[in-house]
């Protein structure tokens, strides 16, 4: 029988008992830590934060989704059964018309995926990819007071790549907050990361433009778009992060709008997806780590 | 890419037979949510009793022009921004009360980095307002100081039954103009426990399982805030005071507490506290060791459970807010029960029990009370005997 590699975990570094199955500190799957022991090298941590309710779990399950069936002519492989769980949430709730849960804000209740991906072509290498599904609350916690969920401190301290999700759809209508809140992550990153004030960020940090169906006008000039819609984020975009780029996104099709008895408001049912952008984003992330 | 990959061409997620989100449902207004106290079924307040203002917060999720989603909505002044992110860490988001029905309740209860004590009720608060599925989570908390806390007789049951009555139902759910201090009334632990047989006998359980202080989780088959309820009033106060804990909550290790009860989950909690520093036990079908140290005490409770006096315990805990040790604990049975017997002591026995508690073997100021109460009653009964004695020729 194969014995379990002890190692620290990867993301706060302590050790845990071998029966553990989530960090006692951080709630990260042990596994990750055994796996990448037993392979010898550290997978690349690559961080999907944005506000709440932009679409974090959707993205991340179709993207996981699409890479598992080889679009886009890549090869995915999960590392472990956890991986595949918010996948098979997303396409299910998705595939019976509904969004799924919230993600919670305690850590245990996080999707972790943890995938090797390559390119399908000769000699291509294997990254090994760990992506968590963070909850968009415990994000602006954290944001706003820094300390409050060490583990988000500690995952986007050691983040290779960032992929930072934004609601084109309520920029587009004018509102300010997906604005300020993008400012809030990316000023919260460069305080993590530059130690001098002359340094820029060198993370490759992809702006994904979420529910771009309802400005279809991104998807043909996503820079445009951020330049003009979210101004404050271009500029310090411009002014701090040397590698940065602008992607737009969408994976509803359309929408329905139902009330329900024991509902107040409207519920958005998802009638159909058809997804655009998804995996841009991504590959272009792959490309710069 | 396969052939059959849907991602071959756009994904139509169409199928006969899905769910819509009732089609063809006239909508209607949505039942009114209920607080705490309703789905418990408090009494009311009892007339008269004390009340103090204390500093509480609300927890939950809302939309709002800032934001969307789980935060402090509203809060006191006099809740500090170091308290707030301790709070925002381990307050309870989507999907975390045990219960998925409109009528869950849970309480936790910890002390705070600023040694302070946060004690919150939970329920839900009906639809999670982004529909995507689940009940809103509402936490209503308060922070007291140990002055406060000790009101209470540190007693965090009582504060969270205090809580639900003094909200009712009427929850927070949008941001208010103006958050004014929360009265809280001061009950008796006769007005906060109200266990039935089964209950008690879990709360027993329970309660020798806080005299030995080690992280557990538990389960029961009773009514979970009833058997805290219950269990905290067999506890003496000192060991309430460090009894953090959550009913009726998830585990998660972001809410680290020294012990999780739960109702009977199919064996969720279990599998869930493994690998952390938690012994689960099913309280229904535990059976304690009782620790020889404490023994004369848990015997003593347990004889006053059966006599229906409950609550005299409970008032002696109320009282034992410092440390005590085992042996000072099984002093003040031996100290009840010498007086609960004293009018029927002979001239004999007396004397033993005026040798025994001669002086007082700590600084409490419980055994101090309690010693001149008895000095008092064994010499009433003196005087009586020497009354009763026959005149000598």
């Amino acid at each position: 029988m194969k014995q379990p590699v002890v190692a620290p975990c990867l993301i706060c570094e302590q050790y845990n008992s071998s029966d553990a199955q989530l960090c006692k500190t951080c709630s990260a799957p042990t596994s990750i830590a055994t796996d990448s022991a037993a392979m010898g090298r550290k997978p690349s941590i690559v961080s999907i934060v944005g506000e709440s309710n932009v679409g974090k779990t959707v993205y991340l399950g179709f993207l996981l989704d699409m890479l598992s069936q080889r679009a886009g002519d890549f090869e995915a492989i999960p590392k472990g059964a956890f991986s595949i769980d918010i996948q098979q949430t997303v396409i299910s709730h998705m595939s019976r018309r509904s969004f799924p849960p919230k993600t919670p804000m305690e850590v245990n209740q996080w999707y972790w995926a943890y995938y090797q991906v390559r390119r399908r072509m000769q000699n291509a290498k294997w990254a090994d990819l760990v992506m968590p599904d963070m909850a968009g609350e415990s994000l602006s916690a954290e944001v706003a007071t820094p300390q409050t969920f060490g583990v988000i401190r500690n995952l986007l301290a050691k983040s290779e790549g960032a992929l930072l999700l934004i609601d084109a759809a309520m920029a587009a209508h004018g509102s300010q907050n997906p604005d300020f809140f993008a400012m809030k992550i990316l000023s919260y990153i460069d305080s993590l990361r530059a130690t001098k004030r002359e340094e820029k960020v060198s993370m490759p940090t992809a702006v994904v433009l979420c529910k771009a169906d309802h400005c279809p006008e991104c998807f043909d000039h996503p820079r445009r778009f951020v330049e003009a819609n979210l101004n404050r984020l271009w500029n310090l975009c411009k002014s701090r992060f040397e590698n940065v780029e602008f992607f737009a996104s969408s994976v509803i099709g359309s929408l329905g709008y139902a009330t329900l008895a024991d509902h107040e408001g409207v519920v958005p049912v998802p009638l159909h997806t058809a997804l655009r952008g998804v995996l841009e984003p991504f590959e272009w992330i792959l490309d710069q780590i | 890419m396969s052939p059959k990959s849907p991602y071959l061409r756009t994904v139509s997620i169409n199928r006969p037979g899905a769910a819509v989100a009732n089609p063809g449902t006239t909508a209607t207004v949505a039942a009114p949510v209920r607080g705490p106290a309703s789905i418990l079924g408090l009494s009311p307040e009892p007339q008269g009793c004390e009340k103090i203002t204390v500093e509480h917060a609300v927890f939950t999720s809302i939309r709002s022009h800032t934001g969307e989603g789980y935060r402090l909505i509203a809060a006191t002044p006099g809740i500090r921004q170091d308290e707030r992110a301790e709070i925002t860490r381990r307050c309870p988001s989507h999907g975390s009360l045990c219960d998925d029905s409109a009528n869950a309740v849970g309480m936790s209860f910890f002390t705070l980095t600023s040694e302070r004590h946060l004690i919150a009720i939970h329920c839900h608060a009906g639809v999670e307002h982004t529909a995507r599925g689940g009940q809103r989570v509402y936490t209503h908390l308060v922070v007291l100081d140990n002055a406060q806390f000790a009101q209470f007789g540190n007693d965090a049951g009582r504060v969270a039954f205090a809580i639900a009555r003094a909200i009712g139902d009427a929850l927070v759910l949008k941001t208010p103009t103006r958050f004014d201090s929360l009265t809280l009334a001061v009950t008796t632990p006769a007005d906060a426990v109200r266990a039935d047989k089964t209950t008690a006998e879990s709360a027993r359980n329970l309660a020798i399982y806080l005299l030995n202080n080690q992280s557990r989780a538990f389960t029961t088959a009773n009514d979970s805030l009833q058997t805290l309820s219950a269990a905290l009033s067999q506890t003496p106060a000192f060991i309430r005071a460090r009894a953090a804990c959550t009913v009726g909550l998830k585990f998660s290790p972001s809410r680290p507490m020294r012990f999780i009860l739960a109702p009977k989950d199919g064996g969720e909690l279990a599998r869930n506290v493994r690998g952390h520093e938690y012994e689960f036990v099913d309280l229904s079908t535990a059976t304690p060791q009782v620790p020889q140290t404490f023994a004369a005490w848990i015997d003593f409770v347990d004889r006053r459970i059966k006599t229906g006096r409950l609550n005299e315990v409970a008032a002696l805990n109320d009282e034992l807010t410092t440390h005590c040790p085992a042996e000072l604990l099984n002093r003040f049975a031996e100290m009840c029960d010498a007086m609960n017997c004293v009018d029927r002591l002979d001239a004999e026995g007396l004397e033993k029990a005026r040798t025994r508690f001669a002086q007082p073997v700590s600084q409490s100021p419980a055994e101090a009370k309690r010693l001149m109460a008895l000095h008092v009653a064994m010499d009433r009964r003196a005087t009586a005997l020497k009354k009763d004695k026959p005149a000598t020729p």
